[in-house]
């Protein structure tokens, strides 16, 4: 590896406290990092707790620019249930300032009003510095990536999240 | 391990290895190393391409080679690296090598695949990788 590239999340009251490199990205009806997805079911009609998360360079190992951040969810959700994040190709509204991460849909404050793609992007769809086109030069963060699940009544415990806890990252490194 | 002395903070950085690594051959039979012989690592945009001749990317026995001309050539290197994390699972990460050169406004690029196959392609965006 060159640059050394994690995701890390926050969690809890405002500033949070970061992970700097998560095992996983499950989601579920709790504000934890790691969490084991059967433990904290998300019920029907509800959502799960928003992620907050970023692209974490912890060192640039003589790279010089990391840049074009693209994540998506490939797997399929159930009846029922949508991923909504504020990843974005087009209309990106810039960086989000970490605020406790909830279970209410704040998707019009926080910009996640986007479903999570479920493959590839074309382009670049979280932003550096509050742009798509930024450049990481030296050991930083990406902007907050937001997401949450959001169940409606249709939505089978158990079954709508099948799919769900999982997420795919693709970045370019010049060196 | 290899070092790169970064100018903007005034401090040596550990480099780790790469599978595939880049060679730079000058017209005058100069050579730089991506990771020199010195033990020193070499960012591409070091490579002077007003003298470039050759550009070959290198791993173990095996080598690419690139007949560069600079007065119709722009060189091109980049990684794009691929993660996943899922649930139960070991993380995933692979890293694909490109490079080639830009010609009368197109891109020829060569992708190396986790597999060591080649993809050639106009945007390596367009490389579909399934983990």
């Amino acid at each position: 590896m060159a640059a050394t590239v994690s995701i890390s999340e926050t969690n809890g009251t405002a500033p949070g406290t970061e992970t700097a490199s998560i095992a996983n990205s499950n989601m579920g009806d709790v504000d934890a990092v790691n969490l084991v997805p059967a433990d904290y079911p998300v019920a029907p009609g509800t959502n799960s707790y928003e992620k907050w998360q970023k692209f974490n360079v912890t060192s640039m190992g003589g790279s010089s620019r990391v840049k074009t951040l693209k994540v998506w969810r490939p797997g399929a959700l159930g009846t029922g249930a949508i991923h909504k994040t504020n990843a974005r190709e087009t209309s990106y509204a810039g960086a989000e300032t970490y605020n406790d991460p909830s279970k209410t849909d704040r998707s019009a404050t926080y910009h996640y009003t986007q479903t999570m793609p479920t493959s590839e992007p074309a382009g670049a769809n979280l932003g550096i510095g509050g742009s798509l086109t930024g450049e990481i030069t030296a050991a930083g963060k990406s902007d907050f990536l937001v997401h949450q699940l959001q169940l409606d009544g249709t939505a089978v415990a158990g079954v709508a999240l099948t799919g769900a806890n999982g997420m795919q990252y693709k970045y370019t490194e010049v060196t | 391990m290899h070092k790169f002395f970064r100018q903007e903070t005034l401090k040596w950085e550990n480099v780790a290895d790469e599978r595939w690594r880049w060679i730079a051959v000058y017209g005058d039979g100069t050579v730089l190393k991506q990771f020199d012989d010195d033990c020193i690592f070499h960012q591409f945009k070091e490579i002077d391409q007003s003298k470039l001749r050759i550009f070959s990317m290198v791993s173990g026995n095996k080598q690419i080679n690139i007949e560069f001309r600079p007065d119709t050539m722009k060189l091109i290197h980049f990684y794009l690296i691929y993660g996943r994390k899922f649930a139960g699972e070991p993380d995933v990460q692979h890293k694909l090598y490109c490079f080639g050169y830009a010609m009368n406004g197109t891109n020829h690029i060569f992708v190396i695949l986790p597999d060591d196959n080649i993809a050639i392609t106009d945007d390596a965006d367009k490389i579909n990788l399934l983990l």
